[in-house]
């Protein structure tokens, strides 16, 4: 009966949620660039390299190299985003969850860890509405026009990483970008204001996304007192290609190499500092946009501090805290934005063996804020992750 | 232990992220929608869509209609008598017997009776008191083919009437009917005549009823023939019995001819108009439209939003002109070459009443505009020019009444070559493919 009861709360905990979004950024450029961090990045205000011991994120192979045994993680991600225009044309709230990252890693032989992830890249769901009217005849009728979009661009990443001696690891992964777009435009007419038979016009299409990136990283770890890594992702070019019955035309977006680098300092009795920039060119990418944008270098960095011998029901359950700010290469305003946030959090292990933490859950909150020239948004961020091992 | 807590794990997992309802946003950018999306109507002339219209009539006949017509003269033309054959008389009754007990009789003698005719106060024109005459057949008929000339007009037997019109007739009597008084005309009728519309291997049998106040146009409902029976079980009383109409029809003249220059619709026996649609592949007018989307203008099923076949009524003859609404439905004709008798498709109409027009856009007011929406129509057309895989509906209308026949009265509207010709009504959008930013 217990068995089941696991079954069916991860069945539902792995279905998502319906069309929802987290921001208004998602409708300029490419969509709001989504990070595949799990909770404890978050909390500490990482961008997703350099932590303290092993972890399953595909921005740090080489913190997978030491992970040693098979690991699965898994992040949700919910956030409620309140917004308004800088004009004060418009204010609300909307909120959403995305499923930022999922991962497993599995040792190969004596070689390495083999490591499998889904993560997302872009969100591009919303939606537009814009109510006019059209002359038929001798009369004006009332329109609404609607333009639905879905979809967005993810990454499904396989790797490989590995120890060197006791202090050194490295790591190596292939991306394929992957995902689509939908978007539909639609032209309303008002009910009573024309014959009931009167159609709506609708047009759109649907584009399959896909590409390749390589990310190489290596990280040095001195026991339990520092932590140093790195990364790069090469990425080549995102490519959009219509389905046949799409009248829309193919679309290709030069891809920025994003530069990773982090480290992790244990000053004393469990209190870690940690911090991580992480640097990419959009300039190409934006320059790709229909209507180019103003799109250039974007810099991200944030700084945490982790007490690792907090204990929560007997059980290890450090807390973080921290702060991060990244550059949003695409905004409603057409140039670049800045979310900046400050961020805790807890872990909680759930079982152990040994040096290997079996089953821990990890929370993450963020209070934060994306300011571009016409647009404000104030965000609660949660984060949920799991993570599994040893099974 | 392990499991209780992964489940709690689990459940903790599943109930954070369930709980969050989605909520999409709503862009507040102008910029995300596809410029340039315009919407025009444009009517096009009969030459750019239609041909082949023809008005075809003899659809039913008026007894399949269910009620009847009388006119003497109307509007200066019409003549219209009912005839009816009455049903077997009743041969058996309920009556109490000299003990009062309640007994059935299979043993009636008919003493006389009446004829009764239940008017439809409505659709009839008269408003004063008229004069109607009730008289027996005098020769064989046949109530599904006869007519004005003919009592008989079936395959391989035609016989024509002795005298235009059911005569020559032997007459039973006159009543005068106030359509203010009441719905009913009682005709009495005597034994001997009630002993000859009983004799019902009678070749002749049948009663015709007509109306001699000329100038108007009577719609009858319903013709019964009470009868006064005598009880062999009681003799000292009369009971009451009747006799409802076998088969009641009409014969009319003139037959109104086919319009040589517009539609028709109704009447009985009924008309339809066939007209073929040719949508367009491409539109190069008019200039309104060419001013707001560009022309040459190709037209495909996802650009229309509304398509409609127009028509402008004109007055029925005035004989035939309708008292009442009048619907008009829309059908495919699946094979117009074997035309009258081609299947028609289903209703294009949204309700089985098919498209109502007031009885003034026939009559007092005519160039009353209607629209006839073919939006499915014309998409399904368009979209098997763009798709080889879709089947090409036929292209060929035919223009009905919802139910044939049901009514004297018929529908007309202007045809082509007339200054108000059909026209088909197109509201049409357009605009850039949606891209991605």
């Amino acid at each position: 009966m217990t068995r089941w009861r696991i079954v069916l709360a991860f069945g539902l905990a792995f279905i998502p949620a319906g069309v929802g979004a987290q921001s208004h950024f998602n409708t300029a450029g490419l969509g709001l660039v989504q990070e595949a961090l799990d909770a404890r990045t978050r909390a500490l205000g990482g961008i997703g390299v350099g932590l303290m011991g092993s972890g399953l994120l595909p921005s740090d192979p080489a913190s997978i190299g030491r992970l040693g045994i098979p690991t699965a993680v898994f992040t949700a991600q919910p956030s409620w985003t309140d917004y308004r225009r800088s004009d004060g044309a418009d204010a609300g709230t909307v909120q959403g969850t995305r499923f930022p990252l999922v991962g497993v890693a599995y040792p190969v032989r004596q070689w390495g860890i083999g490591y499998l992830t889904f993560g997302s890249v872009f969100d591009q769901r919303f939606q537009a509405e814009r109510p006019g009217s059209v002359v038929l005849g001798l009369d004006t009728v009332n329109v609404v026009d609607s333009l639905h979009a879905d979809g967005g661009v993810s990454q499904i990443r396989v790797g490989f990483a590995r120890p060197f001696g006791k202090y050194l690891s490295a790591g190596v992964s292939v991306a394929r970008y992957n995902g689509s777009a939908l978007r539909r435009f639609t032209r309303t007419f008002a009910d009573g204001e024309v014959d009931p038979s009167v159609q709506d016009f609708a047009t759109g299409g649907l584009w399959r996304y896909s590409g390749t990136s390589v990310t190489m990283g290596a990280g040095a770890q001195m026991g339990t007192v520092f932590r140093a890594a790195g990364s790069v992702e090469w990425s080549g070019s995102l490519s959009a290609e219509p389905t046949e019955d799409t009248r829309g035309s193919a679309r290709v977006y030069p891809m920025p190499v994003t530069w990773r680098l982090g480290a992790t300092a244990n000053l004393a009795g469990g209190l870690a500092l940690t911090g991580s920039v992480m640097m990419a060119d959009w300039t190409e990418t934006g320059a790709a946009l229909v209507d180019p944008s103003t799109a250039g270098k974007a810099t991200s960095y944030g700084v945490g501090i982790e007490l690792g011998n907090a204990r929560l029901f007997g059980r290890p359950a450090p807390l973080r805290v921290g702060y991060r700010s990244r550059d949003l290469p695409f905004s409603p305003g057409g140039g670049m934005a800045t979310e900046t946030a400050y961020t805790g959090g807890f872990g909680l292990t759930l079982l152990e063996s040994g040096r290997f933490v079996l089953a821990g859950v990890d929370f993450s909150i963020e209070r934060g804020k994306r300011v571009d020239t016409v647009l404000t948004e104030e965000f609660w961020r949660g984060g949920l992750s799991l993570r599994l091992a040893g099974f | 232990m392990i499991r209780k807590k992964l489940g709690i794990l689990a459940t903790l997992a599943a109930s954070t992220t369930w709980a969050c309802s989605e909520q999409t946003p709503t862009s507040l950018e102008d910029a995300v929608f596809p410029g340039d999306i315009r919407t025009v109507e444009v009517e096009l002339p009969w030459a750019q869509f239609g041909s082949g219209l023809e008005v075809l009539g003899g659809y039913g006949s008026p007894v399949e209609l269910g009620s009847a017509v009388v006119a003497q003269a109307f509007a200066g033309t019409l003549d219209a008598n009912t005839l009816v054959r009455f049903a077997d008389y009743p041969d058996r009754a309920t009556v109490r017997d000299t003990t009062g007990t309640s007994r059935t009789d299979s043993t009636l003698t008919f003493l006389s009776g009446r004829v009764v005719v239940f008017m439809d106060t409505i659709a009839s024109t008269a408003a004063a008191p008229v004069t109607l005459a009730l008289a027996e057949l005098t020769q064989r008929w046949h109530p599904q083919t006869t007519d004005w000339t003919l009592a008989v007009d079936t395959l391989g037997d035609s016989m024509a009437w002795g005298e235009p019109g059911g005569g020559p007739v032997l007459p039973v009597g006159t009543a005068v009917w106030d359509p203010t008084a009441g719905d009913t005309v009682v005709f009495p009728v005597d034994s001997a005549q009630v002993a000859a519309w009983g004799d019902t291997t009678a070749v002749r049998h049948g009663a015709r009823i007509s109306l001699e106040t000329p100038g108007e146009r009577l719609h009858v409902r319903q013709v019964v023939l009470r009868l006064v029976a005598l009880p062999s079980v009681n003799p000292d009383t009369l009971v009451d019995v009747t006799a409802g109409a076998r088969s009641m029809s009409f014969i009319y003249d003139p037959s109104p001819l086919p319009p040589p220059d517009g539609i028709r619709v109704g009447g009985v026996p009924a008309w339809r108009s066939v007209l073929d649609i040719g949508v367009p592949a491409q539109l190069d007018g008019p200039p309104a439209l060419c001013d707001a989307v560009g022309c040459p203008f190709p037209l495909t099923h996802d650009r229309v939003n509304y398509a409609a076949l127009v028509l402008y009524s004109r007055s029925s003859d005035p004989a035939f002109q309708p008292t009442d609404s009048v619907g008009i439905d829309v059908r495919p004709v699946y094979d117009r070459g074997t035309l009258p008798k081609s299947p028609l498709g289903g209703s294009l109409a949204p309700t089985i009443l098919g498209y109502r027009v007031g009885p003034g856009a026939f009559g007092s007011a005519p160039g009353q505009r209607m629209e006839i929406p073919l939006t499915g129509f014309v998409r399904a057309i368009l979209l098997a020019k763009s798709d080889s895989t879709v089947k090409a509906p036929s292209p060929t209308l035919a223009l009905l009444s919802p139910f044939e026949p049901v009514s004297l009265a018929f529908a007309s509207f202007e045809g082509p070559g007339t200054p108000a010709a059909p026209v088909l009504k197109l509201i049409l959008t357009a605009g850039r493919p949606v891209e991605l930013p």
